[in-house]
């Protein structure tokens, strides 16, 4: 289903792809805890998102990287769950990557500047690559 | 309702919901105004700018305008055609000063998590306006392809 490595889709989104259903799923590497994320963060569900990410991580692997290959949309509220979960991995000794968003998700990262604040990869492979390694 | 003079619209074209402050009830006017921007074909980058902006919108108004207080109300009215969508949201608070509000793009500010919201509206919209207090907010988005569409073709060839 999850392709890793492969570059965000590109193109006009689908507005019927606007309201897919979140789905969340963690895969657990040495280097980091990968989390990709897919579908709409809707409205009612930022909050939810936010606690998932604060709890994935763990002491002995406090890097995190967010896939956003499949993200079809999310509003400030859920990029304050993906800024508290960068704040989290830092104050926890580690680091937050994002990778592959698409041109909408990048377009958003960008005007709010949060391309600036946590590094944004081509690819899982990039990412992983430039993270500190041994966690 | 006052509507700003700049958006042309009158009251008898606005439709209009009202929701209790809770995130989930404000996602059914969000899905009618989806729906209706679907039934207009607005393009994708449109519809995703005027879904955030109404989500920026209807957030600030649970969360920070009635303070999640259920027992308050967010109304909701929009009148959406080929042309433009115009969407009011209005809250129960007591309103802030949107100039006031911090400019989250700076530096110093990045860390933060919350904050976004309002400079969201204003770069996704082609226009937005407040009431005097701040607790009713209009928008409107001009719709690109309507433009297209409605420019004549070149006259005359060489």
């Amino acid at each position: 289903m999850d392709v890793e490595g492969k570059p965000g889709r590109s193109g006009p989104i689908n507005p019927a792809a606007l309201g897919t259903p979140l789905t969340v799923r963690i895969e657990s590497r040495p280097a980091a805890q990968i989390v990709h994320l897919a579908g709409t963060v809707a409205i009612h569900q930022s909050d939810e998102l936010r606690e998932q990410l604060r709890s994935v991580l763990t002491p002995s692997t406090p890097n995190l990287v967010l896939n956003l290959r499949d993200l079809e949309f999310v509003s400030s509220m859920g990029i304050a769950a993906i800024v508290a979960a960068h704040n989290d991995a830092r104050n926890r000794g580690g680091r937050a990557a994002l990778v592959s968003p698409r041109p909408a998700i990048a377009k958003l990262l960008s005007i709010t500047r949060v391309d600036r604040l946590i590094p944004v990869y081509p690819s899982l492979e990039a990412a992983l690559d430039a993270l500190p390694q041994g966690g | 309702m006052r509507i700003p003079e700049d958006f042309d619209v009158s009251e008898a074209r606005m439709r209009t919901m009202v929701v209790p402050s809770d995130l989930r009830a404000a996602k059914v006017p969000e899905d009618r105004i989806i729906d209706e921007l679907g039934r207009w074909s607005y393009d994708p980058d449109s519809v995703f700018a005027i879904k955030l902006a109404l989500e920026e919108a209807l957030t600030n108004a649970v969360k920070h305008g009635n303070k999640n207080d259920r027992a308050k109300q967010v109304v909701v009215s929009f009148s959406i055609d080929p042309q433009r969508a115009i969407i009011m949201v209005r809250d129960e608070g007591p309103g802030f000063r949107p100039d006031c509000v911090p400019d989250c793009t700076a530096d110093e500010n990045l860390e933060r998590p919350n904050g976004r919201g309002i400079m969201l509206i204003h770069a996704y919209m082609t226009k937005v306006r407040f009431n005097e207090t701040g607790n009713e907010l209009w928008m409107l988005k001009e719709n690109p392809a309507a433009a297209v569409r409605s420019t004549p073709p070149p006259s005359g060839r060489r």
